[in-house]
């Protein structure tokens, strides 16, 4: 793997480009040659636009109501939302929408008062939920790609556009620091309960650092799976690695027949050892933890198959579950959706685990008993939807639509009597 | 901050045109070098990239966002085209076009290495070796990589997988043999 990563870093180089500002120069002047026209249009458009808007202030002289740029309204005051529960979650509404659009990653401040989102150019985004008028501001100027938000300060961890490193950001203070250098691009991390930074880099070795050990550096899981794994998580009490691998070469799009391993970090050692054996498993490329870190959740195929079409080889899955692990016990529930191809799914931590699951234009939201292996589904929304979040205070349901932005949700106190 | 750049390239101002050919135009052709090994056809497709951009700004339309992803997606859909074209390329896979500089070898320690390497590419799917392309050679993010392939994050990462398996698998049989 070593070598692989040399040889494409010494590949990168390529001789330069002798006419790049001759191509430079024919680029700027079309843009030029046409910005002649374009002003003509400008000013035709705007002397238009202006004898227009008199003809019609004539007949309309109202003021417009000053609005702040970019703010949303929530359509229900947010002091009339309750704690949402399993038995009032079938009452759950839309608050608000906030024109993310591709948004990648968000997470609530640890008051529920801010909603912190990734979008798809990258902006990160401090969205303030103190009032019902919502609006939003640039955190940082760098591409973003992933936060986390500490649980008692007012600091994100982030990944930028050079992941190979993650920083803090104070809110507050406006304090900007790169916390540690990592030895890959591919990261997961985590504020656990205490506040500690924990963060799991999925590279050529696997290794975990935080702030706990910071002294002792990087530290290297052992027994780690020698194949390319993609499928791990990281728990979110920072003690925990899922990770998994693809055993059989027969393996399609998103599925494997592989085994699924399970790595203690919470030890300050110098190499965190796996946890038993590995479970063998037909796994989906998606495996998360539940938000009490007790359970891991994943999406399995049932149906792997392969097919041509032309001289494209296509590879597809007609059939899907979701499975619980329940780590203490050793113990998988499937869940009895007759969801077929779910898209995405995630958990929330709104009774024991409740799991949400996308297929067909819906959104399937599951309570599961583990005691019992009993699954209850809660409520069924009409829209597919991805990586919801329960705010910390219980009241907020965010989650990311299927265009790409954000909706906040809640019960409000009318609909919950 | 893109976005504002947008705005104002989609003005055409010169400030933000210039900016943005410098920003991407390195990139762009890099990659169009890395799939077509010829200079002056990765410069002209770059020309041709950037062009489209200006016909889209001129005429109020071009990416609002994901710059980046929209340019290295017209220069994919120009590469495509071409290869359809070629007909000396018409039985060609996309990849199999894949070559790199060949005096480069001589500048690198593990040339003959890095020549399996590039023999072991073409053995890749179409989408493996965009894939490796785009996040070891143009050093992209998953995220990046995804929009630019128009795929989900866990796609590429499933490429990636399978692509550095093969890799890596091929390289230990040449060893032992």
């Amino acid at each position: 793997m070593n070598d692989l990563m040399e040889i494409f870093e010494e590949l990168r180089d390529v001789p330069p480009s002798p006419r790049q500002q001759e191509i430079r120069a024919q680029f700027l002047q079309a843009g030029k040659q046409r910005q002649t026209s374009i002003t003509g249009y400008i000013i035709t458009g705007i002397a238009a636009s202006l004898v227009l808007a008199f003809a019609v202030g004539i007949f309309l002289q109202r003021p417009e109501k000053p609005t702040a740029q970019n703010s949303v309204e929530a359509s229900i005051p947010f002091d009339q939302l309750v704690e949402i529960t399993p038995d009032n979650l079938h009452q759950i509404k839309p608050l608000v929408m906030l024109e993310t659009g591709g948004t990648s990653s968000f997470e609530f401040s640890s008051d529920s008062l801010t909603l912190i989102t990734v979008e798809e150019n990258h902006t990160g985004s401090l969205w303030d939920l103190t009032t019902d008028s919502i609006q939003p501001a640039t955190w940082t100027t760098n591409p973003v790609y992933d936060v986390a938000a500490h649980p008692d300060e007012p600091i994100i961890a982030y990944l930028t556009d050079k992941p190979d490193s993650i920083f803090e950001y104070n809110r507050e203070t406006g304090e900007d620091q790169r916390k540690q250098v990592l030895p890959s691009n591919d990261n997961a991390f985590v504020y656990d309960e205490q506040g500690k930074l924990v963060v799991f880099s999925n590279g050529i070795h696997r290794v975990v650092w935080d702030d706990g050990t910071e002294s002792i550096g990087l530290r290297r899981l052992k027994d780690s799976f020698p194949g390319d794994s993609d499928y791990y998580a990281l728990s979110p009490d920072g003690q925990y690695i899922v990770q998994g691998e693809c055993l059989s070469l027969a393996y399609i799009v998103d599925t494997c027949m592989g085994r699924l391993g399970l790595w203690d970090i919470s030890a300050a050692n110098s190499s965190p050892v796996p946890l038993g054996d590995p479970l063998p498993s037909l796994i989906n490329n998606a495996v998360t933890f539940t938000p009490d870190s007790q359970f891991v959740v994943m999406k399995r195929c049932l149906s792997p198959r392969t097919v041509f079409s032309g001289e494209n080889l296509l590879e597809n899955c007609d059939q899907h579950d979701m499975v619980i692990w329940d780590l203490a016990e050793t113990m998988m529930t499937t869940l009895p959706s007759t969801c077929e191809q779910i898209t995405t799914f995630s958990t929330i931590a709104i009774d024991d685990i409740t799991v949400s699951l996308s297929c067909d234009e819906r959104t399937e939201l599951w309570n599961v008993d583990m005691r019992t292996g009993n699954s209850t589904l809660l409520h069924t929304l009409s829209l597919p939807a991805s990586d919801f979040s329960l705010s910390p205070d219980g009241r907020l349901i965010s989650f990311i639509n299927n265009h790409g932005s954000v909706e906040i949700w809640g019960v409000t106190t009318e609909t919950s009597r | 901050m893109e976005n504002r750049l947008l705005q104002r390239a989609k003005r055409l101002e010169k400030g933000a045109l210039a900016e943005i050919f410098d920003t991407y135009y390195p990139r762009l052709y890099r990659y169009l070098y890395y799939q077509l090994e010829d200079i002056t056809q990765a410069e002209d497709f770059a020309s041709q990239v950037f062009q489209k951009l200006i016909q889209h700004f001129q005429q109020g339309h071009g990416p609002d966002r994901n710059l980046q992803a929209w340019l290295f997606q017209v220069a994919r859909n120009l590469i495509i085209d071409n290869s359809r074209r070629n007909a000396y390329r018409h039985h060609q896979s996309l990849g199999e076009n894949l070559v790199f500089p060949s005096d480069l070898e001589a500048t690198v320690q593990q040339s003959l290495l890095a020549q399996r390497i590039q023999g072991l590419l073409v053995e890749l799917s179409e989408h493996q070796r965009e894939v490796i392309i785009l996040r070891f050679l143009m050093e992209m993010s998953l995220a990046e990589t995804a929009d630019t392939l128009q795929m989900t994050v866990n796609a590429v990462k499933a490429h990636q997988s399978r692509a550095l398996t093969t890799l890596r698998e091929k390289l230990k049989e040449e060893i032992h043999s």
